[in-house]
């Protein structure tokens, strides 16, 4: 199997290789490797590479096979990295930013720990936003992150290096967090599928926070398979983090569910209110749902504008929280654009903050009252436009409309907890990706596996950007 | 735009906090934060005694069990 070949198969495709010994876990780490120097050098997706570890524990692996003790685990000898915001043993996360832990970790982050059980091998740590707190992929510390298929343009954020790594083959999925659309637009942006998972399904112990009452894990992944393959193995309750709980869920069976019948809500107004060629994208995306059984039903959806409102009094609160004393004592070491958007916290009074929070159950029962008494899940875009370029999102223009297009579909809807899956769209006219997500209720990720992976199996899983422009 | 003179509560929080800010930034602020401070009146006016800050874990596992399957009263959908 060449390294191009590895680099577009999917996890369990990858795992399944080894386990059968036709590809070892070393050629598997070391081509990784390789390509992640590769595309790095293009986009600026990695943080650092473990190389020397990561190759240990592939020989290790490879020399168990030898001994006829190959370890049991759905990952086995697969390389994977990052979003640079999670706790390894022994390392210091960068957290993007110029502040960072003053000493290593001494435990891994619950995620990535149930990762390394399904014997992943770790290559290394992605790029992301400042402190996860921005849309777009640039950073000021790391230097801006880009996009795999046009350097001129964002990848998205704050996952940044998650998406373009996996859009660029280097591994088949990676974690990001979200916490007002840090996977979903990467993941539009890069031409992936990500998954923002029920507020607490999975642990978020020993990841940096942002407002942990938004705050969610989830992966990015090729294909949908990865994405429940993932959930299978993270989601659940975490004795290191109180609000965690997964019901129990076959994710991978929802896989070969059947979606017929199945009702795709949408509201025309909204989809009449995006960019003429992003809406002919989104309107060619409904159709191939209802190619796979599923039925559109025109729903209404309450105003996202104030529920946006709502989401910014959580999340500016919760952040400006979290980072005062460095506000405080170390304000310089903020990038501009970071430090400006923390300021918002301070000036919302803490009844404003709780109220937001009170109000959340009646919020969520709106919606599960309004549109989906009617719909089984629903369907939004991601972005209002093409992906943007680095210039008109730079951090000089950070509260334009350009970031406005990549907050306003996402944000409001973490404020509602529900699990949303981002998919990927045909191409725009300028050949960029885009993408649109399916909102479904508590706990419906099988429902989104289910839909999504129809919708994959009428378009086939993109292909990774095997050699992206300088 | 609001100023912040005609704001005095997010004034006061910058100087407590021990951070200075430019006249025409604390105006900034103080714009974004009358409008979300409107946000959460019109959720006030909905809020129970009975509405706590931990409600919402409630409402989100008491809602809808999951399912991979799609609704039962779809027409011609005999599962």
């Amino acid at each position: 199997m060449t390294p191009s070949e590895l680099g577009t198969l999917s996890a369990t495709a990858l795992a399944a290789a080894i386990r059968a010994g036709d590809v070892t876990a070393e050629q598997a780490v070391r081509t990784a490797l390789t390509r992640a120097e590769a595309v790095t050098a293009a986009t600026n997706a990695v943080v650092s590479l473990d190389g020397s570890e990561a190759l240990a524990e592939a020989r290790a692996i490879d020399a168990a096979r030898r001994r006829g003790a190959f370890p049991r685990g759905a990952l086995t000898g697969v390389p994977l990295a990052h979003k640079d915001m999670f706790n390894r043993i022994g390392q210091i996360a960068t957290w993007g930013a110029r502040i960072r832990p003053m000493t290593p970790a001494t435990r891994d982050a619950t995620v990535i720990g149930r990762l390394k059980a399904a014997g992943s091998v770790t290559i290394g740590a992605l790029h992301m936003a400042e402190f996860a707190f921005s849309i777009t992929g640039h950073n000021e510390f790391l230097g801006d992150c880009r996009n795999p298929f046009s350097p001129d343009h964002i990848p998205g954020g704050s996952s940044s290096g998650s998406a373009t790594a996996v859009a660029s083959g280097v591994i088949p999925f990676s974690l990001g967090s979200d916490t007002g659309g840090s996977i979903r637009v990467p993941a539009a942006c890069c031409g992936l599928y990500g998954l923002r998972p029920t507020w607490g399904l999975i642990s978020r112990a020993g990841a940096l926070p942002l407002a942990p009452s938004l705050d969610a894990i989830g992966p990015l992944a090729r294909n949908v398979g990865d994405i429940a393959l993932a959930l299978s193995l993270l989601a659940g309750a975490d004795p290191d983090d109180a609000t965690a709980h997964a019901p129990g869920a076959d994710y991978l069976g929802a896989l070969t569910s059947s979606v017929k019948g199945m009702r795709v809500g949408y509201d025309r107004k909204l989809l009449e209110r995006v960019d003429p060629d992003i809406a002919r994208l989104m309107d060619r995306a409904l159709a191939i749902l209802v190619e796979t059984g599923a039925v559109a039903v025109e729903v209404t959806l309450p105003d996202l504008r104030e529920l946006d409102r709502y989401a910014q009094l959580v999340q500016f609160a919760e952040a400006t929280a979290y980072h005062a004393v460095w506000m405080r004592d170390r304000p310089q070491d903020y990038s501009n654009p970071v430090r400006s958007l923390l300021e918002h916290g301070y000036a919302i009074p803490a009844t404003d903050y709780i109220q937001a929070l009170r109000a959340r159950p009646l919020v969520l029962e709106d919606w599960l009252r309004g549109p989906f008494r009617h719909a089984d899940v629903l369907f939004l875009p991601v972005m209002t436009g093409p992906v943007p370029t680095l210039a008109e999102t730079a951090a000089d223009r950070v509260l334009i409309t350009a970031i406005g297009s990549l907050l306003h579909f996402n944000r409001p809807l973490a404020y509602l907890g529900l699990p949303a899956l981002c998919l990927p769209t045909a191409r725009d006219r300028k050949g960029m990706p885009n993408g649109f997500q399916l909102l479904g209720r508590p706990y419906a990720e099988p429902a989104l596996l289910s839909i999504g992976q129809a919708y994959q199996n009428r378009v086939g899983v993109p292909k990774p950007v095997i050699s992206p422009r300088p | 735009m609001p100023q912040s003179s005609d704001h005095p509560f997010v004034h006061e929080v910058f100087r407590r906090q021990g951070l200075t800010l430019p006249s025409e930034r604390l105006a900034a602020l103080t714009h974004t934060a009358v409008k979300l401070s409107a946000a959460s009146r019109t959720l006030e006016e909905r809020l129970s005694m009975s509405a706590d800050i931990f409600g919402f874990l409630t409402a989100l596992r008491s809602s809808v069990p999951p399912s991979a399957t799609p609704s039962s009263d779809v027409p011609g959908d005999k599962r």
